[in-house]
């Protein structure tokens, strides 16, 4: 290990400390407020989180730098994903003012647990060491299992927290014990001396692949990678939307930031071996996924099947990783982008619904086209992008990814993932029949008070009746139009962003560069 | 510039209709109207300005989309096979624009999709750059299940019914499982070209990669890919049950520009990518698709014969007229292969017109059974002298562009194939029996009671109707310009001999 | 004693405690199983620590932070269970079933 000087280079992870100050900031702030003034932790939340973007790219614009004996590197990589983090923290928050202020209790936790998340996310993507990406894992991880049993008397609600802090922790003790036989047999936990002992040792120990295989399987279930998935879709009906979209987005990508590295700096000189793994993992999740997918009445089960089918496409992506070539990484990389800017708009329209109806099966979507044609177009246009059709960020992005994956000679795991866009246009399709041809429904069920299915009925004492009732608030419109015009940019003009990524994939893949 | 405004007109023309209030429909027709007509003259310019002594790619232009590895870029190009088809789809677009004077249901939404629909199309033909060919051709498909959806009709049988969403998903999903096909011998040909040393995805550099040095058989393997992803949407047999269903569901200008613009969108890909990129595969794999195009041709006469239903008998014959297509196509003989890019041009005017003129019936009657439909010519003339036109067209009558068509791809597929050359005549005269048939039943017999109040059709829809007819006449009477032109694109594909 | 001695023992200990995870209904007794595959892995790293550098403490420091993050698991989980208790008066996985494929 090089020695290095533990505090000469510690003001780079001021974001960091100012992130968890300000989390810390929005609890106390919480004790302070009064109960309708609760409105005000987002805005501080948010404030802060803009605050904290442009610090972190001015200060750290261009660095490459260890610290903490290379525990944590501070390169573009990581400031790629933090920028993308602190951002994506913006808008959950921002989607999420109407719902919290309506559906539950207790907001200044939840939005300082946002802020954690964040936090969290953040180490993820720049740690260099197994023990730190898994601390970091596990601090996100705890944040999830919170928010997702945040409606505390909702039964749905604790049933998709205790399925998802039981799954938690157990792929983490896989996880853990992978780690362990990992050490046990080569000694170290820096990605790089890994990467150094794996290069020098030819035919390694039956209980190296040991520990690399539970390594494996322990990220398998924390992205929902099939066979490891089924958790997934309770924890995401049984969630609070916006952390719903959260889950669906934020821990993902995340997730994908911390394999990506590890896999990259780490675990490349074997390719040979775990490649063939990835790309059947990949082609059995994407599959599954979407294949189930067609069978879900409720959008959120909908969605949490088809964002375990978008896990396969990116698994097609670690797959195809190389150390020649930037395709792969990059290709990752676009997809989480693209994938996060048409999720969230699915995500924001149907949050903007319920907040509206209080309803979230498929069906009750019919006839929206004529009710609220903005609401229904960003949902279609999102719907249409995940399927993979051009002019949205979907077709852009998996005709990269998918064409690196070709590039590597995986032309078969190619073909499959474009198969499974053609099925996942299918069950697309019938979200946009029922919101653009189904005639509504009648209106009464519209009017109608939270009912007895109603999966969140207000807090009691907060469901102040109000103007959002009939239509969406300004706020969520305007994060929708944002979302929207997201994966158009993604779409047609990801020159920009693919800049950022050549950048951010030659500080994990050096020899990659373009 | 000029290609890029094509795509440019009508996307940024959608894009300003997608701002207007959704119940000011006279001004959103109006504003459709405008752009189109002016997308219709930027195309004649086009057409006109083609310079067909020097051949080649003309109007070029080019921006960087993303660099290296990828080497994507925005190229735009224009050739003598796809100066026609520009030219083509200015006519049906404007014409289907002007028969969708009568839509009232959400007509904001249902011409902001059109135009998406309208600069998918222009874009396909316009690119050098095969992701961007595979991007717009895409973009054609996405608008295709709403507008039918929405705007859609269903038919009833009698013991069954023929829902809109059925023929809308039928669509689509025939017509993504063909892209999924195209889109993966893509990646299969960046990945050999990668291989070769050249990443890219541009067809002029593309043309140069001997694909078939890397990997034997390369050609051979991945030809049918591209001959049957893009044959579905040109209605390729036994790929091309979608057509009539779609085509019976949609509204009468999706019809018209599916069945007139999009299919030929196949066609198009089969030549500019297939045999353009794979000539050796074209080679090995022509004789398949003589083989399917002949059984289009009579498959579709033969169902066109015995259909009850308008619109179907429409239907079918596109199918049966694809087989055309696809018959030059295979021959590559210099003939054959103009005459498929004139029959694709002359096949898109006509379908467009047919389509607007069942539409024009089924609008009036609101019915279009073959066996209720009786001598409607007493009472709209009119309709009935242009349908008469379509259809001496369509059977290849001389005088009419169909003629010049088929008798090109028959005299390339008699030097080639004689004995399929007798059957693809068989299948014109059978052709010729269910139309005059028709012609006879449906217009020039006896009226009956029931359409005795019968109103002709609106000063609008004569106007498109009349332009399209007008077109059919032209290119029958003076075939000349065309030919020049299709023959300076068609002599620069490699294997056409 | 060989380091291999100890893997065998923490991979059997890691089985048992997968196997509860696995058979048992009860959320309380799958969380401790749970700990004591998070054992297991300790055992592990700590007998290969002992083994291989006596300079650098990397396996002990990860058991530690290992026991704390299991600590607080632990607390995280049993709040929610006791959350799922109060509202529905059973901690049986198999009867807290309101959602299913």
């Amino acid at each position: 290990m090089p020695e290095t000087n533990l505090t000469s280079n510690l003001h780079l992870l001021l974001p960091e400390f100012l992130l968890a100050t300000l989390a810390f900031a929005v609890f106390a702030i919480d004790l302070l407020l009064p109960a309708n003034r609760k409105k005000l932790l987002a805005w501080v939340s948010v404030a802060g989180l803009i605050g904290l973007l442009a610090l972190a790219l001015a200060l750290l614009w261009g660095e490459n730098e260890e610290m903490y004996g290379g525990l944590i590197k501070v390169d573009s990589y990581a400031l790629f994903f933090k920028s993308f983090f602190i951002l994506l923290g913006i808008f959950i928050i921002l989607s999420s003012v109407d719902y919290v202020g309506k559906h539950l209790s207790h907001p200044g936790e939840y939005y300082g647990l946002i802020l954690f998340s964040v936090l969290a996310m953040n180490v993820m993507a720049a740690s260099r060491e197994i023990l730190t990406a898994y601390v970091a894992l596990e601090l996100m991880s705890f944040s999830f299992y919170i928010m997702v049993s945040y409606a505390r008397y909702n039964p749905r609600s604790n049933e998709a927290g205790i399925k998802y802090v039981l799954i938690g922790a157990f792929s983490s003790a896989i996880l853990l014990f992978g780690i362990s036989m990992l050490y046990s047999t080569i000694g170290v936990t820096h990605f790089a001396d890994i990467s150094a002992t794996l290069a020098n040792a030819g035919d390694a120990s039956p209980a190296l692949w040991v520990g690399l295989a539970l390594i494996l399987v322990g990220l398998g279930f924390k992205v929902a990678a099939v066979p490891f998935h089924m958790w997934a879709p309770d924890v995401y009906q049984g969630a609070p939307l916006p952390v719903t979209a959260y889950l669906a987005v934020g821990s993902k990508a995340a997730a994908f930031a911390l394999m990506l590295r590890l896999f990259a700096e780490a675990f490349m000189p074997s390719i040979d071996d775990w490649q063939i793994i990835v790309a059947i993992i990949a082609a059995i999740t994407m599959t599954v996924g979407n294949l189930v997918a067609i069978a879900q009445h409720n959008i959120k089960r909908l969605l949490a099947y088809s964002s375990i089918g978008q896990v396969g496409f990116l698994l097609v992506g670690i797959a195809a990783l190389s150390e020649t070539s930037p395709l792969a990484s990059n290709g990752v990389m676009l997809h989480i982008v693209g994938y996060s800017f048409t999720n969230l708009a699915v995500f924001v329209g149907i949050i903007a619904f319920f907040n509206m109806t209080g309803k979230e099966e498929i069906a009750d979507f019919s006839g929206l086209a004529d009710r609220h044609p903005f609401l229904a177009a960003a949902m279609a246009i999102g719907m249409f992008s995940l399927a993979g059709l051009p002019f949205f960020a979907g077709f852009t992005t998996k005709f990269y990814l998918f064409t690196a994956a070709a590039n590597e000679g995986l032309l078969w795991l190619a073909g499959l993932a474009i198969v499974n866009s053609l099925i996942s246009l299918y069950y697309y399709q019938v979200e946009i029949r029922h919101m653009y041809i189904q005639p509504a429904p009648d209106m009464e069920g519209k009017l109608e008070p939270a009912s007895a299915h109603n999966p969140h009925p207000p807090p009691v004492g907060g469901g102040a009746e109000d103007a959002s009732r009939h239509s969406p608030t300004p706020l969520i419109i305007g994060v929708l139009i944002l979302m929207v015009l997201g994966t158009f940019f993604v779409g047609v003009y990801p020159f920009p962003i693919v800049e950022a990524l050549d950048a951010a994939t030659s500080a994990i893949l050096p020899g990659a560069g373009s | 510039m000029e290609l890029f405004l094509t795509i440019l007109f009508p996307f940024v023309g959608g894009v300003l209709l997608a701002f207007f209030p959704p119940n000011r429909g006279r001004e959103i027709k109006l504003f459709s109207a405008f752009v189109a007509f002016s997308t219709l003259v930027l195309s004649i310019v086009i057409f006109a300005l083609y310079d067909y002594r020097e051949g080649g790619y003309q109007f070029t232009e080019s921006f960087t989309w993303l660099e290296h590895p990828l080497n994507i870029s925005f190229s735009l190009g224009l050739d003598g096979i796809s100066a026609p088809m520009v030219l083509l789809t200015g006519i049906v677009m404007f014409a289907a624009i002007l028969v969708s004077w009568n839509i009232e249901h959400r007509p904001k939404d249902f011409f902001v999709l059109l135009m998406m629909l309208v600069a998918g199309v222009y874009g396909t033909f316009v690119t050098r750059d095969l992701f961007f060919l595979f991007f717009f051709y895409e973009l054609a498909v996405l608008p295709m299940y709403l507008l039918i959806g929405v705007w859609g009709s269903s038919s009833d049988f009698g013991t069954f019914i023929r829902t809109k969403e059925y023929g809308a998903m039928k669509l689509v999903l025939y017509l993504v499982a063909g892209s999924v096909l195209v889109w993966v011998s893509i990646l299969a040909v960046y990945w050999a070209a990668s291989q070769a040393g050249t990443p890219t995805f541009s067809l002029e550099e593309l043309q140069s990669v001997e694909f078939n040095d890397g990997f034997k058989h390369f050609e051979n393997l991945f030809f049918p890919f591209f001959m049957v992803g893009f044959g579905v949407l040109a209605g390729l047999w036994p790929f091309h049950t979608w057509s009539p269903d779609g085509h019976v569901a949609a509204p009468t200008a999706v019809s018209m520009l599916h069945a007139g613009v999009l299919m030929k969108l196949g066609a198009y890909g089969i030549i500019r990518v297939g045999m353009i990129l794979l000539p050796d595969g074209a080679d090995t794999w022509m004789p398949v698709l003589i083989g399917l195009g002949t059984v289009n041709v009579l498959y579709g006469a033969i169902a066109a014969m015995s259909q009850q239903d308008l619109k179907y008998v429409v239907g079918y014959s596109s199918v049966s007229h694809m087989g055309y297509v696809f018959m030059g196509i295979a021959t590559l003989h210099p003939l054959g292969v103009g005459g498929a890019v004139l029959q694709m041009f002359s096949h898109g005017i006509m379908t467009a017109l047919f389509f607007a003129l069942v539409g024009v019936i089924y609008d009036r009657t609101h019915v279009r059974d073959i066996r209720v439909l009786e001598g409607l010519s007493k009472r709209m003339g009119f309709t009935a002298a242009f349908f008469a036109v379509a259809g001496l067209a369509s059977l290849g009558l001389p005088g009419l562009s169909g003629f010049i068509a088929e008798f090109l791809v028959f005299v390339g597929v008699f030097e080639e194939y004689l004995p399929l050359a007798v059957l693809a005549v068989i299948g014109a005269a059978i052709t010729a029996v269910y139309i005059l048939r028709l012609l006879a039943k449906v217009f020039f017999g006896p009226i009956s009671p029931r359409w005795e109040h019968l109103g002709e059709a609106s000063k609008i829809e004569m106007g498109a109707i009349a332009l399209l007819g007008f077109v059919l006449l032209f290119v029958g009477v003076w075939p000349l310009p065309f030919m020049d032109v299709i023959n300076a694109g068609v002599s620069t594909i490699p294997g056409v001999s | 004693m060989p380091l291999e001695a100890f893997q065998v023992l923490s991979a059997a200990l890691f089985c048992i405690g997968l196997y509860g995870v696995l058979a048992r209904r009860s959320a309380v007794l799958i969380l401790m199983s749970i700990e004591l595959m998070l054992n297991a892995v300790n055992i592990n790293l700590i007998a290969a620590a002992a083994h291989m550098d006596q300079t650098a403490f990397t396996g002990q420091i990860i058991a530690i932070f290992v026991i704390t993050v299991a600590a607080a698991e632990v607390g995280l989980a049993l709040a929610i269970i006791l959350r799922i208790f109060r509202n529905r008066s059973t901690v049986n996985v198999d009867e807290v079933d309101l959602m299913k494929w």
